[in-house]
C-alpha cells in the first residue's frame, strides 16, 4: 500500500468516527432542548456529568421503584396487620411467583412478594417494586386458584405498567431528577439528601393515597385487567375464575352500600366485566378449569378458609 | 512508520467496532445466564446488579448476550435496561468496571440512603415485614413442580 493509499484510509475511518461522535452530541442536545423546566446553567452541568436527562415516571430506575415500594409497603402495613400464616404465604408467593414469569414483566428489581393481610376487607394492593398484599376477605372470596391467579395477574398488571409510579406529582420527580442531574459531587451533601428526603417522602404520600384512598382511574384499571388476561392466557388458567370474581364483587356491591377496599377503589365491577367478557370470547376452548388446580386448591385452603 | 499506521488503523477500527454494538446492563439484584430463550432452561451463570454484556441477538422477549467474560447465553429483556449513557459508551467499550463517576450517578436516586434519612425521620415506621416479604422465595425447582402439577405454563393441556 502506498503512502497516499495509507493516509487515504486512514482520514476515512476518522471520518466514520467524527460522524459517530456528531450524531451522539446532536442525540444529547436534542434531549436537552426538549427539556424547558430546566436552565441553562444546569444543562451545562447535566452536560458535564455525562447524565441522561430524565423526565417522567418512566425514568425512575428499577431500583428507585423497589426503594419506593419499599417504604410505600411499610405504610400499607402500618394501617393493616399481617396474617401470619406460614402455609397461606408459601402458597401465595409460590403462585405469584410462577405466575410473573408469564406476564409482561417477569424479571423486577427484588421480585414479586405476597403478603396476607389480616383483614375482613375485600381488597388487595400492590407496591411498586414488587410487593403485592391481599386480604383475608378476598382470600375467603376465590373459590378456585384460577380466581385467586386472576387476581394477583391484575396486582401483577399494576406492577407492570408502573401505574403506582405514575401517581407521583410530575412537579415532585422533575425537582428530584433535577437535584440529582445537577450535583456532580460524588454524594449528595446533607441540605441535598434533606432535599432529596422531603421530595421521597412525597412521593411516597402520592402513591398511598392513590392505592388506599383515592384508587386508580379507569384507564389503569383496564390496563390491569388487559395484562391480567394476557398472563392468565399465556400461564394457561382459566379467565372464568376471575369473572366468576367479578361477577361476586358486582352481587356485594348491590347488597351492601358503602363498602371499603376494593369496592371504593375499583370501577364498576358490570362495566368491567362487559369488558372482560368480550375480550375472554375469543378464547375459544382454552377457558376450562383444570381439575388438578381444583383438588390443590381444596387442599390447600381447607386449613385457613 | 508501518507499525504505527497498523496501530492506529486498529485502534480507530476497535473504537467504531465497540461504540456500534449495543452494550446491556442488569438492571435488577440477580437474574440468570440461560442457555435457552425461556426461564426453565437450564443456567450457565448467575448475573448481578451493574454486570455489562454485549447483545448478540433477540427473540422473543430475549436478549442473547455475550458476558464480559466470553460467555454467551440468553437473558430476559425485563432485566436488562441499555448502558445508559450513550455519550460516555463512544470510548469507552464494554467495561468489566464502571467509572466511578458511574458509580456516583448510580448510587444517587431514591436509594438506601434516602429510606435511611426517611427513617431516621420517622423511627415510628417498621420495616421488619417488608425485609421478611423478600425472604419468601420458591426456587425453580418448586416453581416447576407448582406449573407441572397445575398443567400449567409448558406444562399446560393442550386441547
Amino acid at each position: 500500500m502506498t503512502n497516499q493509499r495509507k493516509i487515504a484510509v486512514i482520514f476515512f475511518l476518522s471520518c466514520l468516527l467524527m460522524a459517530r461522535c456528531a450524531s451522539l452530541k446532536e442525540e444529547g442536545q436534542v434531549i436537552l432542548s426538549q427539556v424547558d423546566q430546566i436552565s441553562e446553567k444546569d444543562k451545562k452541568l447535566i452536560t458535564m456529568t455525562g447524565e441522561t436527562l430524565r423526565t417522567s415516571f418512566q425514568d425512575l430506575t428499577d431500583e428507585e421503584e423497589y426503594y419506593l415500594g419499599r417504604s410505600v409497603s411499610a405504610l400499607i402495613l402500618s394501617r393493616y396487620k399481617v396474617w401470619d400464616n406460614q402455609n397461606v404465604t408459601n402458597y401465595l408467593n409460590l403462585l405469584t411467583q410462577a405466575l410473573c414469569l408469564y406476564s409482561e414483566r417477569p424479571e423486577i428489581f427484588a421480585g414479586y412478594h405476597v403478603l396476607p393481610l389480616d383483614s375482613e376487607e375485600i381488597n388487595a394492593l400492590a407496591a411498586p417494586g414488587g410487593f403485592i398484599f391481599v386480604t383475608r376477605g378476598l382470600l375467603r372470596l376465590c373459590l378456585n386458584e384460577d380466581t385467586l391467579a386472576g387476581i394477583i395477574a391484575h396486582e401483577i398488571g399494576h406492577i407492570s405498567a408502573r401505574h403506582g409510579l405514575q401517581a407521583i406529582k410530575k412537579s415532585r420527580l422533575l425537582e428530584a431528577f433535577k437535584l440529582l442531574a445537577t450535583e456532580t459531587a460524588e454524594r449528595l451533601a446533607p441540605d441535598k439528601m434533606a432535599q432529596l428526603t422531603n421530595l421521597f417522602e412525597g412521593a411516597l404520600d402520592d402513591i398511598l393515597i392513590q392505592l388506599v384512598e383515592r384508587g386508580y382511574d379507569r384507564r389503569a384499571e383496564d390496563e390491569a385487567d388487559e395484562l391480567a388476561l394476557k398472563t392468565l392466557k399465556k400461564a394457561g388458567y382459566s379467565p372464568l375464575g376471575f369473572v366468576a370474581f367479578i361477577e361476586e364483587l358486582a352481587r356485594q356491591k348491590t347488597k351492601t352500600s358503602g363498602l371499603k377496599g376494593w369496592f371504593s377503589t375499583h370501577p364498576d365491577p358490570q362495566e368491567r366485566l362487559k369488558k372482560i367478557k368480550k375480550e375472554i370470547s375469543t378464547w375459544g376452548k382454552e377457558i376450562k378449569i383444570s381439575p388438578n388446580r381444583l383438588v390443590r386448591f381444596q387442599k390447600i385452603t381447607s386449613t385457613w378458609k | 512508520m508501518k507499525k504505527v499506521f497498523l496501530g492506529i488503523t486498529l485502534l480507530i477500527v476497535f473504537i467504531l467496532g465497540f461504540s456500534a454494538s449495543e452494550i446491556l446492563v442488569i438492571k435488577v439484584q440477580t437474574t440468570a445466564l440461560r442457555t435457552e430463550p425461556r426461564f426453565f432452561a437450564s443456567v450457565k451463570s448467575l448475573l448481578t446488579f451493574g454486570d455489562q454484556m454485549e447483545k448478540v441477538g433477540f427473540q422473543e422477549g430475549w436478549y442473547q448476550v455475550k458476558t464480559l467474560r466470553g460467555v454467551s447465553g440468553w437473558v430476559h429483556s425485563s432485566a436488562v435496561q441499555p448502558r445508559p449513557s450513550k455519550l460516555a459508551a463512544l470510548t469507552q467499550g464494554p467495561r468489566a468496571q464502571p467509572t466511578a463517576s458511574e458509580v456516583a450517578l448510580a448510587s444517587k436516586g431514591f436509594n438506601r440512603q434516602v429510606e435511611s434519612a426517611y427513617r431516621k425521620r420517622h423511627p415510628e415506621i417498621d420495616y421488619s415485614w417488608v425485609d421478611r416479604m423478600l425472604s419468601f422465595k420458591a426456587d425453580q425447582a418448586a416453581i416447576e413442580k407448582f406449573l407441572r402439577e397445575g398443567r400449567l405454563g409448558e406444562w399446560k393441556e393442550v386441547k
